[in-house]
Formats: C-alpha cells, structure tokens, sequence
C-alpha cells in the first residue's frame, strides 16, 4: 500500500464525482448531480509543495472520464506525459497509446489501488469505506467531503479534502511527510463526447 | 490329530497378525511409496523433496464470499474451530503484516548497489535523462513509488523494491488476513500444519474430522461461502477411501462366487469350510510375511492381494476334483499321491512368475511379489497337510450335470480337433496376433501409477491460480562452489531464459550476486555529482541533497544471509539450499515455457544449472522397467518350459505350454488393435499370465484319468480367476485396472486355448 493508492484514488473520486457520503446528501443525489456515468472533460492545475523542495511544483493538463470505462489524464506542462487508468491498470502511454516500456510491472500494491479506483468508478461505498472514514458537509450546489485514510493508508496520507458544486473543484492530499498535493479542476463540461484519440487509448493497448 | 495341531498354528499366526495390525497400523496409503527411489542427484532428489513437502505436510483453505468482511469474519470462525480442535500442530490465520518499513529498511543500506536495469541505463546515459525522469516524477501524480521523493529523489531505490517479483504472489494483506480477489470474490487463506505424515492414519482421521466439524459450523452460520482446500492429506485419504472400498468389494465378491462356486460342485459345507481354511492361511500367511519383512503393507498390495483368492483355491479345487473323480475308490493317500504332482507343478510355475514381480525394484510390486509366493505356499501346505486327514471319506453327492457337461465340452474339444486342427488354429493366431502386435504403442506415463480425484485436483487447481503459489515439481536446480556463484549463475540463467520468453523467479532477484551489486555501485558513484547538480537546479533543499548524497557511501553488498536473517525472507527461504554436498544450491521456479524439453534445451549448458523433472525422470523409469519386464517374461516361459520339459518330456511339456504362450501373443495384439498402449502393468499382467495360466493345462493333462472332473475343477478354477482378477478391472487405480484387465482376457484365453494340451498328448 503506498500513498500512490490515495493521490490516485482522490483524482479518481474527483472526476467520478464520487464525492460526498454526505448525512444531509446521499451518495446517489451526489453522485447523479455531478454526473454518474457520463463522460467529463475538465482542466486540472497542480501544485506539489514538498519537504524537499525549495519551491512548489506545478503541472498542468486535461482529464478525461469516459464514464466507468476509464480515465485519461494528460500532463501538458512542464513535459508531456498521458497516463490511463482503467479498473484493472494504471500506465503511462506514448504518443501511439502503446504502453510504455521499462515501466514497472504492476505490483501487488498498485493493484489494490486500480481495485479501489474501480471501486470508486462504480461508486462502491462498501469497499471504499474500508480504507477511509468520510464525513461530507454543505449542500449539493456547495459541499466539501473529508476522507481520513485507515490502516495502513493512513500511515502515508493525513488527509484527503474534497470540495466541488456541479463539478468536483478541488482535491487537496496531505501526507503524514508534510508533503501535499493540490489539484484544482477548472472548464469542466459535461457530455462532451471523447475525442477519437481518448477512445483510442482506452480501448486500445 | 495333524489337523488339530495346522488349526492351532493358524490361530497363532492370526493373532500375530492382529497384535502386528493394531500394534503399527501397518497399511502405507503413500502413494510415492510406490515408485521406485531416483538418485541421479542426490541434491536435486533433496531439492524435491523440499518443494513436495511445502503441500504435503499442510492443508490450505481458501474461504470465500462477495462480501469481504463476511469472507474475514468467516474465516475467523473457521480457523478458531480449527484450532480449537487441537488436531494440528499450528494453524495459520492472521499473520503481522510484512511491513513494508521493514521491507525498505532491510535494503535501505545496499541501495546504491540495487538499481533495475532501466535505471542503471538512465544512469549510463546521463544528466538530461536523469534530469527529465525526476521532473516527470514530480509532476506526475502516478509516479511516486514506495519512498517519499524527499528520501527516494530519483525513485532508484522505489523502482528496485517495486520490482521484486512479489507480484507473482497474488496475495496481499488486509487486516491482517491474507487475501486474494477474482471477480466479485474475496478469498480468505488460512492453513494447518499437519501433526505429522499426511499418511498416518490417525492424523489423517483427527485432521480430516476437524476440517469437517469447521465446514459444517461455516456452513450454518454463513451458508453463503465457499471453501477450496488443498494438500496431499486430501488425496490421500480419496485414495484411501477409494481403496478400501475396492478391497471390499473385490474381496467380498470373490470370496461369494468362490463359495457358489464350489458348494455347486461338491455339494458339502465341509469341502467347502476345507477350501476357505486353505485361501484363509494363505491370506492371512502373506500379510504375516509382508508385513515382516517390510514392515508396513501398501493398499496397492492389498487390492492385489484381494484378488488372489482365485489363485489361491486352485489348489483345493484340484484334490476336490481329484476326490470326486475317485468315486469310490476314494482313499486320501493315495489321493495325495495323485494329486500332490500337478499341485507342485502348478506351484512352481506361479512362484517363477511372481518372483519375476518380487525382483523389480519397484517396492509395492515386490510387496505383492512376496505376499503372492508366500500366501500361495501356505495355501499349498494346507491341502497336502490337511485335507487327506480332514477329507476321508469320498464324495457322496454328485453334481452329475456339471460333471457330464465338463465331459461334453472336453470331449467336443477333443473330437473335432485334430491335430491338423491345432496346427491351422495356431497359424492364424499367429498371423492375426503379429499384424495386432505391430500396432502396439507403449505409455510409460506416471498417471499409471495415481489417479486423483478430478474435483480434488481442480480446486488445488484453483487455489494455485488465486493465490499464485504454484506447486510445480519441475523447476531448475542452481549450483556453485559458493554462494556468490550460485547467484551470478542465476543471473546469467536469467539472463538467456529470458531470451526464451521464460520468466524465474529464484533467490537472486531478491538477492544480486555481489559482483553485479559492485558493477552497479560503481555506476551509481560516477554519477553522483550530476544527481546533485540536477537536484540543485530543480530547487531541492540542501538537506535533501545531503541525505541523497548519503547513499553513496556504502561499500557493502547484500548478502543471501542478511536477506534470510529478515522474516521478509520466509515466504522464500526454501528456495535457498544453502550448502550441499556439491558446495551451493538455490532453487529456480521458471514459468512460461511450453514444454520441459524446451526449457531443458534453454537451460542446456549453462554452467552450474539443472532441470529437474521429477515426473519425467521417474515416467523414464517407468519405461526401463517395463523393457525388463518384458525380457523377464521371456525368461520367465523359458524357465516354465524348462521345468515342463522337464516334468512331461519335450513334446508333451510343448504342448501344455503352447495355449500360455499363444493367449500371450492373443491379448498382446488385442491391445494393439483396441489401440490400449502398452504399460508396465500390462506387461507384468502377461507374466502372471504365464505363471497362472500354464497351471490350467498342467491339471488337465495331469488329470487325463478323471477327465470329467478334472475339466470341472480346471473350469472352477478359471471362474475363479476370472471373477477375482475380472474384478480388479473394476478398480480406479489405473494400475490395478490394467492388471486385472490384461489377466482376465489372458487367463480366459489360456482357459478356451488349454484343451489342445490334451488334443495333442491325447492323439
């Protein structure tokens, strides 16, 4: 279990729009509001902030949701780099969507991590709850949900805040190291079919 | 007063037998038991001998459910009930989760000698390689590893750890249990180590019971989930099960035709008590001196032995016969007299084919060897000891219409058949025979020897493939002088398996040789001032630089000892030998190859690397033996024949050997032509074919004075034989199957065939 699992999984909660096991809002009223199954197209904007570093690292690109069927997350800055994530898999893919070499077999623990994001793609609160406890706020225009990892998780991730309206529009991910990683989503569109290359690499591989 | 004296001794023979029964618990169900010991190398026999053992003295349960937390909760029922039965010696449920900080701080200190080859290619290549990888794991939110980037900048170390091929286990921890998914199942796996061999009895029975009582509380409190299991002991106890049912069965249903056999013939409960005395000792005789001489007897030997009987009251039969042929002029010495002869004939003759058994060196056919001899040598001093004092008197009921019906069927026999006739009739067995024989095939397959249960076989199947545990049997022995070359001759193994699309996964991928270590420290040293540079630039704190720099300093290598010394290490240490005889050994587990011959060409030549393959070798084996098998049973006619020469003369002694030797050659070709490929136990069938049968002929040519009853006793003797060996064809043992079927067709054939024994000393 690494805290690869958590960022993943929050990126994943995001763009789902799984976001908020709300008392005062259910799961399904989220869920259907920020739109189930439906394919969402959004700009992200990181920024790093590490221990480590003298100054924050910030990438930026576009995200894909093809419903349920996969997610293609597009790094345009500072380099170019396109990673799918489908419920069995995270790569990284070149240009032509062919795995890239050299990448390290997937290990035990990076399948747990594909396993939750499948669980999240299919809003699968049972699975989800055994690695965090969630606790949601707000109303369905304006709602923050927090997520504290447990077990094993919870010695890599601090903290997991989610907070969004119609679209989810932030994810901020604090590490038991003091490092955090902050992720805003912006020019999100709903029912914008996926582009010939993003069906590309989903389906293909 | 001799007939009181026998019974005596067979009372104490009986209870020696029981106190030796109950005393030992003598019965071996092992089924290695039966294969002869394969010592081509005595490491690689230890090597299999280490990964046999991993199943066979366990039991592993997979407990599942669609609901995981039903799953863990059951399985937590499960294995309380396990260990509140105190049947096992441990049972393994939750485990300390491998610490992955563990994990990380065992290697921590030799990192700057653990690089993957991609990395160790980043590192030739150079700064803006290096420098492009670090900005991209930075901003990727996928690519961050095992290690904080502020410990692991460059994720040298992450990568070499994320490498170890831990993912072949497709277990992973949750809650401390130890699971597997597939599909929308969570399975649960728990297991037992047994309280000793798998083969006692006893631990099979408590351990047996204990996995019952659990099932069924799982089953009422969570009806829902599913349990696979696992492990030699459940085989062991099928096969068990199986057997004795058999044994049972053949026994039983012999020993009831024997009895409607010869209570139709001779009509009297005390001829009848006479012949079950005579099979009785010889039974009882051949455990007594099975078990003596080897201590313990194999079921096998008992299915075999079971079957005996038929041979057994061949003996008692011939005096019957030879009583009611008498009428009356019925005296017992003189009975014996006429009688003893062809009993000793017929004695002989078998002893040479079943000592052809006892001499293989297969344990469990010298077993049967030995209990054959020895029980139908007790059965032989019975009727020449007993019967004449037992048996007075002559027979008074005659069962006339069986008697005029044997007549009708010798004399038809005799009148039609010239000698013209046999010589016609031998011709086209010969041709008939010699065109079957052509087709015949052999299959030496170790299959012969086991049948397992299907369902059985394929939940271990199943529980391989979820848990990603394979139990294979063939694998790559590794040796060296010492432990370093054992590891570098890994690698270069690797190295060309892979070429071949092989994978392995031995001790060296946890634990490089110390001159790759070194190779890569070297690499890793003269790039440390453009690591920092690239780490500067990009904005680390000096700290960070500091602590990065750090990891150059080691000078040490890894070593299989420290890596065995860390409970990281126990899912694998039996992979590591350790010192042999030969110097070093480690065990290599290869996967995806076609065929053993394509990974024994693989490995061909590479220095220091075995393929072994137990079930091949000991199929080779099996092979060997069955060659011999047939040049004994050539010795074997050949020595028959001698002693029939001997007895009756060089034509006549031909003569009662030709239906054998013809029925040989008639259910050889069969095969051939049903296409049944030819195996050892067919062949050592045909050799008690010709140790039993030849028996048919010698009585009736010894008893040509009482032709009638004669005939009726050579037939009783035949439906005997072929209720009791017809039966083992019934068996599930394929082994035991292809006895009891090749003996059945031979000895019927021999029986159909023998009347020309007569016809041509007749004429």
């Amino acid at each position: 279990m690494d805290k690869r699992m958590g960022i993943a999984l929050a990126i994943c909660a995001v763009v789902t729009g799984v976001s908020a096991y709300a008392n005062a809002i259910t799961v399904k009223e989220i869920a259907s509001h920020v739109g189930e199954n439906s394919v969402i197209h959004a700009e992200f904007t990181q920024t790093r902030k590490l221990v480590a570093l003298k100054r924050p690292i910030v990438s930026k690109g576009s995200v894909a949701v093809a419903g349920g069927k996969g997610i293609v997350w597009q790094i345009e800055h500072p380099y170019q780099a396109t990673y799918i994530i489908t419920k069995n898999s995270i790569a990284e893919v070149d240009q032509d969507g062919r795995k890239k070499s050299g990448q390290a077999e997937q290990a035990q623990q990076f399948k747990q991590v594909t396993k939750l994001i499948s669980s999240l793609l299919e809003l699968n609160e049972k699975d989800l709850s055994e690695n965090f406890s969630m606790l949601s706020s707000g109303t369905l225009d304006q709602w923050t949900v927090n997520l504290a990892a447990r077990d094993t998780l919870a010695k890599y991730i601090a903290k997991i805040t989610m907070r969004g309206g119609s679209f989810v529009d932030e994810v901020t991910i604090e590490e038991t190291s003091g490092d955090s990683s902050q992720i805003q989503f912006h020019s999100a569109r709903k029912d914008e079919p996926l582009s010939s290359r993003e069906l590309m690499l989903i389906q293909g591989r | 007063m001799r007939y009181w004296v026998y019974c005596i001794a067979l009372l104490l023979i009986l209870a020696g037998l029981l106190f030796q029964f109950i005393g030992k618990q003598p019965i071996e169900t092992d089924l290695l038991a039966l294969l002869p010991d394969v010592k081509q190398n005595p490491v690689a026999e230890q090597a299999a001998d280490r990964l046999t053992s991993l199943l066979s003295e366990r039991m592993i349960f997979l407990i599942g459910s669609q609901n995981s937390v039903e799953a863990k909760k059951s399985a937590e029922a499960f294995t309380t009930s396990l260990r509140e039965s105190k049947a096992f010696k441990s049972v393994q449920a939750k485990i300390n989760a491998p610490d992955l900080d563990s994990l990380i701080n065992l290697y921590a200190r030799y990192q700057n000698g653990l690089l993957v080859s991609d990395d160790l290619q980043a590192l030739i290549e150079g700064k803006e390689v290096l420098n492009k990888r670090l900005i991209s794991r930075l901003a990727s939110p996928f690519a961050h590893g095992m290690i904080s980037v502020s410990k692991d900048p460059f994720g040298f170390y992450s990568n070499w750890l994320g490498h170890l091929p831990y993912r072949n286990l497709r277990l992973q921890v949750s809650d401390g249990w130890l699971m597997a998914s597939q599909n929308d199942n969570t399975w649960i796996l728990a297991s037992t180590a047994l309280d000793g061999s798998p083969f006692t009895p006893s631990i099979e029975e408590k351990s047996l019971h204990a996995v019952h009582e659990a099932t069924a509380l799982l089953k009422k409190e969570y009806p829902d989930v599913k349990i696979l299991r696992a492990g030699t002991i459940f085989h062991s106890s099928v096969i068990r099960k199986r057997a004795e049912q058999e044994i049972n069965l053949i026994g039983g249903v012999s020993l009831a035709g024997i009895i409607l056999l010869i209570l139709s013939a001779y009509r009297s409960l005390k001829v009848l008590s006479l012949g079950l005395l005579s099979v009785g000792t010889g039974i009882c005789v051949g455990l007594l001196t099975t078990i003596t001489i080897y201590g313990r007897i194999h079921l096998m030997t008992l299915i075999f032995g079971a079957s005996l009987l038929g041979e057994a009251i061949d003996y008692s039969i011939q005096y019957f016969s030879v009583r009611l042929g008498a009428g009356e002029s019925w005296e017992p010495h003189s009975g014996l007299r006429n009688v003893s002869p062809r009993l000793m004939v017929a004695l002989l003759t078998s002893i040479l084919g079943y000592t052809a058994l006892t001499l293989t060196p297969f344990p469990v056919l010298s077993q049967i060897g030995v209990f054959a001899i020895s029980g139908l040598i007790a059965s032989f001093i019975t009727v020449v000891m007993v019967f004449p004092f037992a048996l007075s008197d002559m027979q008074k009921i005659l069962p006339r219409r069986l008697l005029k019906l044997s007549g009708r069927f010798m004399t038809s026999y005799k009148d039609r058949l010239s000698k013209l006739h046999v010589m016609v009739i031998i011709t086209l067995i010969l041709l008939i025979s010699a065109l079957g024989l052509f087709k015949l095939t052999s299959n030496d397959d170790i299959k012969l020897l086991v049948s397992l249960s299907p369902a059985l076989v394929q939940e271990e199947q199943q529980v391989r493939e979820l848990t990603g545990v394979s139990g294979s049997s063939q694998f790559i022995l590794v040796e060296g002088s010492t432990d370093q070359e054992v590891l570098e001759n890994e690698e270069n193994l690797g190295k060309l398996l892979i070429k071949e699309g092989i994978e392995m996964q031995g001790v060296s991928s946890y634990v490089p040789s110390c001159k790759k270590q070194t190779e890569n420290r070297i690499i890793y040293k003269k790039r440390m001032a453009d690591l920092k540079a690239i780490m500067s630039d990009i904005g680390f704190t000096d700290s960070a630089i500091h602590s990065m720099a750090l990891t150059a300093r080691n000078n040490d290598c890894m070593t299989v000892d420290r890596w065995l010394a860390s409970p990281i290490s126990k899912p694998l240490e039996h992979m590591w030998m350790g010192k042999t005889q030969h110097g070093y050994a480690s065990i290599v587990l290869p996967s995806g190859y076609k065929s053993v011959g394509d990974l024994a060409m693989a490995v061909n030549g590479i220095s220091g690397a075995t393929v072994v393959d137990k079930p091949g070798t000991i199929s080779k084996l099996i092979g060997k033996f069955r060659r011999l098998a047939g040049w004994a049973l050539i010795g074997a006619i050949a020595l028959v024949s001698l002693v029939l020469v001997v007895r009756y003369g060089l034509i006549n002694g031909g003569g009662v050997l030709l239906p054998t030797v013809l029925s040989l050659l008639v259910t050889a070709s069969l095969l051939g032509y049903m296409a049944i490929p030819i195996t050892l136990f067919h062949v050592l069938a045909l050799l008690l074919v010709v140790g039993v049968g030849v028996n048919y002929s010698i009585f009736l040519v010894e008893g040509i004075d009482q032709e009638n009853s004669t005939t009726l006793g050579v037939l009783l003797s035949v439906l005997t034989a072929f209720l009791s060996f017809g039966l083992l064809s019934f068996s599930s043992m394929p082994a035991a199957h292809n006895f009891g079927v090749t003996l059945a067709i031979g000895l019927f054939g021999v029986a159909l065939l023998s009347p020309i024994s007569v016809v041509l000393k007749g004429k």
